[in-house]
């Protein structure tokens, strides 16, 4: 979360860790749940092999506070759920860290939250042709590939 | 006779004469998460019409679509469901579900779980169950793209309930069944009557095991997608008999339950079920059943 410019974090006492997979409950959900569920209350990512990957569920939470985002257009929105990488171009506004190297939520111009990805050029230098700003890492159509 | 006339002549001896249809398809406005007023234009935006199905409150038959209604950006952020018209009904029966405990007995793939976490606002607790782990994952996907936070998945098979030790004030049971024409084409072909009476053996078994972990006062609705009055109308006269269960009466879409079953008569409670023969929505029926006290 620290990557990604946000300062949230959640009370341990509310995150129940299951194989890897860590989910928010509520002290209603925390009184009538036993251990061998399978999915319980917000989902908000995986630990695996000590790396986090967070969920969408987590990244939609973070992008209604301060964190890095990008907002980007229509056409750009389409192509980042079907896994494309973004263009400087397609970029409408920024918040937050704009260097090589970080990590930045994506929103479409709704502001709704469109997954991640790592900016990959410095977003103030003009980039060259036809190359992507921000490398796609997670994004909504995930949800359907998953599916497959 | 073909099997095909051979249901065919059942569901004529039940008033019904046989019409090969093709249901609409129809999603449900998720409220926790959109408006409908502005999702319908964002939608309209990208070439998805939609028009509001009279009989459900948050559902809306697809009149034209450019686009794939699952594959949208609105549909994975979670503002709306694909769901069919009739689905809708039976979570929408329950009253005062908001901040209740209730138990979704066969939960996957999830789209009356999410609709029952829709309509409770988030709040309470709902306990999904299924058997199998491949819908149970279809099951959390859908949970996690809807933004659900207030359900708890298992693995279990809804006649295990007991083992959860809890008691719930709200009990879904959307049976496995024996479906029906409009969602299987070979559907004539594949089905039989041993098929019906077995799904019929297992509903009974998930009715019973449900009613024992109902609060008094409790409420049960009994859905399925089977047009055969096994799964359905004789289910519940046997409920009525057997499981201190009375059924409520219900104000939805459908006809009424049918009592006349090929020369049985049945308790006239029965009528209170809902019969929803395809039409615009493909075949269903519903039943609402309280505890009595």
């Amino acid at each position: 979360m620290q990557k990604l410019g946000s300062k949230n974090s959640f009370g341990s006492e509310n995150v129940v860790n299951k194989k890897g997979k860590l989910f928010l409950i509520n002290k209603k959900l925390h009184e009538n749940l036993q251990s061998n569920f399978f999915y319980a209350g917000l989902y908000l990512g995986e630990n695996k092999l000590g790396k986090f990957s967070p969920s969408l569920n987590l990244l939609s939470i973070l992008s209604q506070q301060i964190a890095n985002k990008v907002v980007i257009d229509k056409k750009a929105s389409w192509l980042f759920i079907y896994g494309k990488d973004i263009f400087r171009e397609r970029i409408l506004k920024v918040n937050g860290d704009t260097k090589k190297g970080v990590i930045t939520l994506v929103l479409n111009n709704f502001e709704d939250c469109l997954g991640f990805g790592e900016i990959i050029f410095d977003l103030d230098k003009k980039p060259n042709k036809g190359e992507a700003a921000i490398k796609n890492i997670l994004d909504l159509g995930d949800f359907l590939r998953r599916e497959k | 006779m073909s099997k095909r006339d051979f249901f065919i002549n059942r569901y004529k001896q039940l008033g019904w004469n046989f019409v090969n249809i093709r249901p609409n398809q129809a999603v449900r406005i998720n409220r926790n998460n959109s408006e409908p007023k502005e999702l319908l234009l964002r939608l309209k935006n990208s070439g998805v019409q939609l028009e509001q199905i009279p009989f459900l409150k948050n559902g809306y038959w697809v009149i034209q679509s450019k686009v794939s209604v699952g594959a949208t950006a609105e549909y994975l952020l979670g503002f709306y469901s694909i769901q069919g018209a009739a689905s809708q009904i039976p979570a929408s029966l329950f009253t005062k579900i908001r901040g209740r405990k209730v138990l979704d007995a066969c939960a996957a793939p999830g789209g009356k779980t999410v609709q029952l976490a829709d309509l409770m606002g988030n709040t309470g607790l709902i306990v999904g169950l299924d058997v199998n782990k491949r819908r149970l994952r279809a099951l959390s996907n859908h949970l996690e793209r809807c933004h659900i936070s207030n359900s708890i998945a298992y693995l279990l098979d809804a006649r295990q309930s007991s083992v959860l030790n809890l008691k719930f004030d709200r009990i879904l049971i959307d049976a496995p069944c024996s479906g029906n024409f409009t969602m299987d084409k070979n559907w004539f072909n594949r089905r039989t009557i041993k098929d019906i009476k077995q799904n019929a053996k297992l509903q009974r078994e998930l009715l019973r095991n449900c009613a024992n972990c109902l609060e008094d006062h409790g409420e049960i609705v009994y859905s399925t997608c089977s047009l055969e009055p096994e799964e359905n109308e004789l289910n519940m006269d046997w409920a009525v008999a057997n499981l201190n269960l009375k059924i409520e009466k219900i104000d939805c879409y459908g006809e009424k339950g049918v009592i006349n079953i090929f020369g049985k008569k049945l308790n006239n409670i029965v009528t209170r079920c809902r019969r929803i023969w395809p039409g615009k929505t493909q075949g269903f029926f519903v039943c609402k059943l309280r505890k009595k006290w």
